[in-house]
């Protein structure tokens, strides 16, 4: 993107409920088809069981400092950043083609899919949030980092009350930039440190209503309101899941 | 500085070869431009030793605060060195990403790719033609 111009996006997909495996692998999946075909893709998916997901560079053996989680299953991610559990949770991915991958430039792709997600929340729940650069949070070194992502800061990060709700990363290919990014609905059982949107605007709110007119929001800023959602070649993200995300060469990997 | 020794990929990554112990060996890097793109860097892996790469094909990551990226090897060979020192040195890339900055040592198998590869010159005008 460039500018101030809007996000245009050719495709979205709306993936039932999966496990972590299948949910890496479609995002893997759609970063092949970016970069054959050029094309942009909006994905919107949720998680079951709950499943923690650790950033590409973390160890596996680092989960034992999040007790909370331990019952869970585990997947590793393509992107950096600290763990998330996906629970009471919206996961986006959005894929588009990447013709300079080293570029600053990607940066405002996530201040500008936040910023949508700042309108929508506000709008929906009368929730007052911001940038964290904005609210003087201050940025964690690197060496203190917290094990989970939304213990984590970057100026970028959506915070309402000291609370992040929102944060992305992206991994960037010679062709294709995948920017992937989780939404806290809700507190889940394995992470009951983190309140989710739920909990700070006091609970009026049903959980799915709230992820269905996020969705809603955000196609309608893409301007794919309206339109189908995609149908993809599941042999090929079944066939992903089950040599790369599913596989334990993968998750133990470091 | 000296830059006239090095080949420059368009996804910027840097190649110098020289001849060691008989054989052509391409120390691999990347650009000062893709590092100051990148921002503050927090991590870096590339392949181990022993390992065969390909022209364009990736052969490690690095990881900025938002973003990992692939880094693409400009040459066909094998791996015979990795510049461990980088790990908790990231910096270093930024101070002296043409020497110290060093991420593997590629054994040659085939010097084709090489022609492909862009000078200083040729490259600092790619970057400013295409913003980055």
């Amino acid at each position: 993107m460039a500018g101030n111009e809007p996000l245009r996006v050719d495709h979205w997909i709306d993936d039932p409920l999966a496990d972590g495996a299948w949910n890496m692998a479609f995002d893997q999946f759609l970063m092949e088809q970016c970069e054959q075909t050029g094309q942009s893709f909006l994905r919107f998916y949720r998680w079951t069981p709950a499943t923690l997901s650790l950033g590409y560079f973390q160890s596996y053996h680092d989960r034992s400092r999040h007790v909370a989680s331990l019952g869970v299953p585990v997947v590793r991610r393509t992107t950096g950043g600290g763990a998330i559990v996906h629970d009471i949770e919206l996961t986006y991915s959005l894929v588009i083609p990447n013709r300079e991958r080293w570029s600053r430039a990607h940066e405002d792709l996530v201040e500008y899919v936040h910023r949508l997600l700042i309108v929508a929340i506000q709008q929906r729940t009368g929730l007052t949030l911001g940038f964290s650069r904005d609210l003087g949070q201050k940025q964690l070194m690197s060496d203190e980092e917290p094990f989970l992502c939304f213990l984590r800061r970057h100026p970028l990060d959506v915070v309402s009350n000291q609370h992040k709700l929102v944060g992305s990363a992206q991994r960037r290919s010679r062709g294709a930039l995948l920017q992937h990014g989780s939404i806290l609905i809700g507190r889940s059982l394995f992470a009951p440190e983190l309140p989710g949107v739920l909990e700070l605007c006091g609970q009026r709110f049903d959980a799915e209503l709230l992820v269905q007119e996020l969705k809603q929001e955000v196609l309608r800023a893409v301007g794919l309101e309206g339109t189908a959602a995609m149908a993809v070649n599941v042999e090929r993200v079944k066939q992903i899941a089950a040599s790369r995300f599913g596989h334990s060469d993968w998750t133990l990997r470091r | 500085m000296d830059t006239s020794n090095l080949l420059f990929a368009e996804t910027h990554e840097w190649v110098r070869v020289a001849d060691e112990g008989g054989e052509r060996v391409a120390t691999i890097g990347i650009s000062a431009h893709a590092v100051e793109q990148l921002g503050d860097l927090t991590f870096l892996e590339s392949a181990e030793e022993g390992s065969t790469v390909a022209a364009g094909e990736p052969f490690g990551e690095v990881e900025s605060v938002k973003a990992t990226s692939d880094m693409y090897s400009p040459v066909d060979g094998v791996i015979i060195a990795v510049n461990r020192d980088l790990t908790n040195k990231l910096d270093v890339l930024n101070s002296d990403p043409y020497g110290e900055g060093w991420i593997v040592k590629v054994r040659l198998t085939d010097d084709g790719a090489l022609k492909r590869l862009l000078d200083y010159d040729t490259y600092q005008k790619q970057v400013v033609e295409h913003g980055g």
